[in-house]
Order: structure tokens, then C-alpha cells, then sequence
């Protein structure tokens, strides 16, 4: 009987797990220590153009085909979020088995400094 | 038995229903790659959101406007986005988001006295008609020669076809065209297109 309980909390705790969203965030254009992502991340690159705007870019290639929710939050110099109406909320992207697919975002803030990928 | 059969006769009519009418994002091409699902035919706010962010970040990468330094903000005027499609479209939802945009880049800055079809707020026009208004602090009243003329104006066009595909569906096809025209000279310094193919039952299509 223990042993069941034991089993369902288990099995609770990795289900939530599982739920939890996924977060890449880039600071002075490096991906920092607390990003967590999926394993169908396999680059992340990020810079700043030559019109003075970040920008990131981040590939995708999964080994089955699914779609994942994103939202993209940009910060400023102070770790304050910029309000963007385009990146406000999730968005969905399918992912095609084994294709990458390169997702391309810019800040269009000059503001912008650093950048939060969720992924769920 | 008969209650059970009647059961599964509904459930499947409803999966065969919902699987008919669903729509979805394609890749335009004979092979109908699907992209995703769409929530409608027509345009709705995912549209506007993706075809906004594709011109924001072309145009903001474009390295004709390099040369903007700060402190030295272009003005942009909205000039005409023809709305060819049976759809009612407030244009201004595409050309807010990216307006907005160029605002926040720190390169451009948006007037709202002049506008393809008159002024986007009329007030700019409107408090100058007070000259003379004894009811009125003269001196707090816009100056003559103190609106600032348009650099540039951006414009273009939303334009939809339906293609009828063999399998009895529908293939819409939206097209978005804008360019920033210099108006000085004329000459256009960017300009870019993005194509939204959806596909669904011609049942589906609302207009």
C-alpha cells in the first residue's frame, strides 16, 4: 500500500515536471546558468545588428514531430520587461521530425538587453 | 445495445465533423505542408501579429537605415494599405504594430497630422484654429511653421485569393506588401512582402 503512494507521488512529481515550462534566457549574449530547455534546442546564438537592435536565434530540430508554445519577454538594461504587444503571449510552433527550423526574434526595442525564451 | 450504437454513431459523426472542418496554416505548395493550426479562414489577430513581426524585423535589419544616429528620428507618415480583400479590414492593425515598433527602435517617429485620407488626429490641426480665440492663452497656442513634415511614408497593400484545391477544400492565400518611400526623392528605401496560406472546408470560408 505504501508502496503505491509512494508510486502516484512519484508519478505526480514527474508529470508536474514535465509541465513545467522551459526557459532560455540570454544575458550580454550568452545563455545564462538558471536556462533549462529541451534537448530539441540544438543552437542559440544572439547579437546585437547593425541598426542597434538585439536579436536572437534560436534552432529547433526535434526527433518527433510536435508543436510547442513559446512567449518571448524582452528586458532592459535593469531586468524590467518591455512591453511588446507582438510577444505578449504564447504562440504555437509545430516542429516537423527530424527539420530544423530556426526561429528568428528582434527586439524591436533599443531598449531591449537581455531576452527570455519560455517553452512549453 | 441499441442506446451503445446509438452512442458510437454520434461520437463518430462529431470526430468525422470536427476533422473536416479543420483549417490549418500550409506551406502554399501542391505537397500542402501543414504549418500548424489556424483558428479560421479569415484573418484574425495571429495573422496580423506574424505578418507585423516579419516586416518589424526585416525592416529593422535592413541596412538602409544605418545611417539614422540617434537623436536624429525619421518621421513616418501612414500612407495608403489597400485592403483587397472581401474582408472588412482596419488596416491600422498591421501598421500600429509596426509603427509602434519603429517608435520604440529609437530610428523613426510617427506624425499623426498628416495621413493618406487625412490626418490620423485632426487636433494638430484643430488647436491652431484657436489663433485669435480671446477665450484662449495665446501664447500657449502652436506657433505657425511648427508641424514637422513626413520623411517617409509607409503604405501598401493586404490582398487575398482562394484557390480551389482537387480535394474539394479551399487554399486562401493572403498577401502583405509594404514599402517605406523616401519622400523626398521618391525612392523607395525598403520593402518587403510576407504570403499566409490557410487551408479548410470551402464550408468554412465566412464571406
Amino acid at each position: 500500500m505504501h508502496l503505491k503512494k509512494i508510486f502516484v507521488c512519484c508519478a505526480v512529481m514527474l508529470l508536474l515536471n514535465g509541465c513545467s515550462p522551459s526557459l532560455i534566457h540570454i544575458q550580454d549574449q550568452a545563455v545564462t546558468a538558471d536556462s533549462r530547455y529541451p534537448q530539441y534546442v540544438t543552437d542559440i546564438q544572439s547579437r546585437t545588428n547593425a541598426n542597434g537592435i538585439l536579436e536572437v536565434q534560436i534552432t529547433f530540430q526535434s526527433s518527433k514531430s510536435r508543436t510547442i508554445n513559446y512567449k518571448v519577454e524582452w528586458l532592459d538594461d535593469q531586468g524590467y520587461g518591455l512591453r511588446n504587444p507582438i510577444d505578449e503571449r504564447y504562440r504555437a510552433l509545430s516542429l516537423t521530425r527530424n527539420e530544423s527550423y530556426v526561429m528568428h526574434k528582434l527586439a524591436s526595442d533599443k531598449r531591449a538587453k537581455d531576452i527570455k525564451v519560455h517553452i512549453k | 445495445m441499441r442506446k451503445f450504437k446509438l452512442a458510437t454513431a454520434v461520437l463518430a459523426a462529431t470526430l468525422v465533423l470536427t476533422g473536416c472542418s479543420q483549417m490549418s496554416y500550409t506551406d502554399g505548395s501542391a505537397a500542402q505542408v501543414k504549418k500548424g493550426n489556424a483558428l479560421s479562414l479569415g484573418l484574425d489577430r495571429e495573422d496580423f501579429d506574424n505578418a507585423a513581426e516579419t516586416m518589424i524585423q526585416s525592416m529593422l535589419s535592413d541596412p538602409a537605415f544605418v545611417g539614422i544616429a540617434p537623436g536624429q528620428r525619421k518621421v513616418v507618415a501612414i500612407g495608403r494599405v489597400l485592403n483587397d480583400t472581401p474582408q472588412r479590414i482596419d488596416t491600422e492593425k498591421l501598421t500600429a504594430k509596426i509603427t509602434s515598433a519603429l517608435r520604440r527602435s529609437g530610428k523613426f517617429v510617427l506624425t499623426s497630422a498628416v495621413a493618406a485620407g487625412g490626418a490620423l488626429d485632426s487636433m494638430s490641426e484643430d488647436v491652431r484654429e484657436l489663433r485669435d480665440n480671446s477665450e484662449f492663452n495665446q501664447k500657449t497656442i502652436a506657433k505657425s511653421g511648427t508641424l514637422v513634415a513626413p520623411d517617409f511614408s509607409l503604405a501598401g497593400k493586404i490582398r487575398q485569393d482562394n484557390v480551389k484545391l482537387a480535394n474539394g477544400k479551399v487554399q486562401v492565400e493572403y498577401f502583405f506588401l509594404l514599402r517605406m518611400t523616401d519622400l523626398n526623392s521618391g525612392l523607395v528605401y525598403w520593402e518587403d512582402e510576407q504570403t499566409i496560406d490557410k487551408t479548410g472546408s470551402s464550408k468554412s470560408v465566412s464571406w
